[in-house]
């Protein structure tokens, strides 16, 4: 297995993953240590369920499987991960075994942290293992936040990427202004796309703001760019006031 | 502490408690006792809608843990307003970012419906988790696997809302309601993609997605095995209104 050196570029790729969530560079070159990327050709198996979780891997290119055993010899694959991916970390913590085993599914290479390393040297530099789980605990609260504003698309939202839909199927127009017509009444549309009739006036309106607008089922688009960027959007959460 | 709302003290953490608490992330990774050890001088306490609990610059002293009803975290913006940056639910620790870091709460913290906390203070805690350090390692597993799950939703829902996006330009392409039809697609991948707002790998992997719901392609032809069931699927999740 050759190895090769830790370029600036995985140092910043490393520092990106979860456990290490954002901290600065230098703490990341000090807990990662002499840990050297190496490159594993597809098939390797890098550790079986049930060994001790003595290390994590991050993913620098390329692919790894995890997966289980059934008990009649099938395969159970839990996940596939890829670049900029980090496994096996979670065990680790806890100090326990590997729950999967790991095989490499398309030729990788990998940075192998090894616990003993990192933690003694957590242990040394208490500050540096606080500051580790308040950028864990900050990319947690991040998270959950994401998740609920991926939820949480607006009725405008909703009702826009509706009209989008229908309208790249009638025209060729990539962007700028462009007028195209609904299939069907709005409280029909608003039925389909889950938004209740008296929610809808407030869509039409919020379109409105962004250059959308219908007269009966007519659309004026005024930047179509502009809608699909409102509908990617994910929205601040909603104030209680 | 309080601006408007009262506060309340229930007492210390019981073992109902500690029940509840463990299944917090920042406490998940370890053993009952150690939480429970931990929170032995913690103080339960009930405050009013209304109460504020810390400002933005004050000391970080205590962070928290939050039982029940509901806390805005808020900002204060140029001109003196609260913009309200998460609105928390339940079942979280707030503040310890703070208490771990630079001893400085980021942000405001108030109460906006009258909530069950857990008042931790951060010095005698930090002295313990310096003293068994095991019990720091032991919180980063526990933060590690919640964070590992919740990056595995974001990737299913961001997934979800390609597909569905695609179902939704595909469904667009018949007049059919119901039943099996044959579209063409009027572009190619490349094209689709981007005018769907996505990347081509993101196309390719919601293509996938789809062959759940009946949808195949071949050259550049989907076939829909039954085209109400692609609308359910593309309305799934759908949350019924803000």
């Amino acid at each position: 297995m050759p190895s090769s050196i830790l370029k600036p570029d995985d140092i910043d790729q490393i520092a990106a993953i979860g456990p290490f969530a954002d901290l600065p560079r230098e703490d990341v070159e000090v807990l990662i240590g002499a840990a050297q990327p190496r490159h594993f050709a597809r098939h390797s198996l890098l550790f079986s369920q049930g060994d001790p979780a003595d290390s994590f891997f991050v993913i620098l290119e390329g692919r790894v499987k995890l997966f289980t055993a059934t008990e009649d010899g099938d395969e159970n694959v839990v996940n596939v991960f890829g670049e900029g991916r980090s496994f096996g970390e979670a065990a680790m913590f806890a100090s326990g075994r590997f729950p999967v085993n790991a095989e490499v599914v398309e030729d990788a290479r990998l940075v192998r942290i090894m616990a003993d390393h990192l933690f003694s040297h957590l242990a040394e530099n208490k500050d540096l293992a606080f500051r580790m789980l308040a950028v864990m605990a900050r990319r947690h609260r991040q998270f959950q936040k994401d998740i609920t504003d991926i939820k949480s698309k607006t009725p405008g939202q909703r009702l826009g990427g509706f009209i989008l839909a229908q309208t790249l199927a009638q025209t060729d127009v990539l962007s700028g202004s462009v007028s195209t017509s609904l299939p069907f009444d709005k409280a029909l549309i608003a039925a389909r796309i889950g938004i209740k009739p008296e929610s809808l006036s407030r869509a039409l309106a919020r379109l409105r703001d962004i250059g959308v607008d219908c007269q009966g089922r007519d659309v004026h688009i005024e930047d179509i760019q502009r809608l699909r960027e409102f509908c990617e959007e994910t929205e601040p959460h909603p104030s209680h006031r | 502490m309080s601006e408007m709302g009262q506060i309340l003290k229930l007492g210390q953490v019981n073992p109902d408690i500690l029940r509840q608490v463990a299944t917090i992330p920042l406490f998940a990774g370890l053993p009952a006792e150690s939480v429970a050890e931990l929170l032995s001088k913690a103080e339960v306490i009930r405050a009013e809608a209304g109460t504020r609990i810390f400002s933005q610059g004050e000391a970080a002293t205590r962070f928290y843990v939050q039982l029940d009803g509901q806390v805005e975290l808020f900002v204060l913006t140029q001109d003196g307003r609260e913009s309200v940056i998460d609105i928390l639910a339940g079942g979280e620790t707030f503040a310890e970012e703070a208490i771990f870091d630079t001893g400085i709460y980021p942000v405001g913290a108030k109460v906006v419906s009258d909530a069950r906390l857990i008042a931790v203070e951060a010095q005698p805690f930090m002295d313990r988790l310096s003293e068994e350090f095991h019990l720091v390692v032991a919180m980063m597993g526990g933060m590690s696997r919640h964070l590992r799950v919740l990056l595995y939703q974001i990737s299913e829902l961001k997934l979800k809302s390609t597909a569905q996006r695609l179902g939704g330009f595909l469904l667009s392409l018949t007049e059919e309601t119901g039943g099996k039809v044959r579209v063409s697609l009027p572009y190619d991948k490349r094209l689709l993609a981007n005018r769907l707002g996505m990347k081509p790998e993101s196309l390719s992997r919601a293509l996938a997605k789809l062959r759940d719901t009946g949808v195949t392609d071949k050259d550049g032809q989907v076939t829909i095995q039954n085209v109400s069931e692609l609308r359910d699927y593309c309305l799934e999740g759908a949350p019924l209104d803000t």
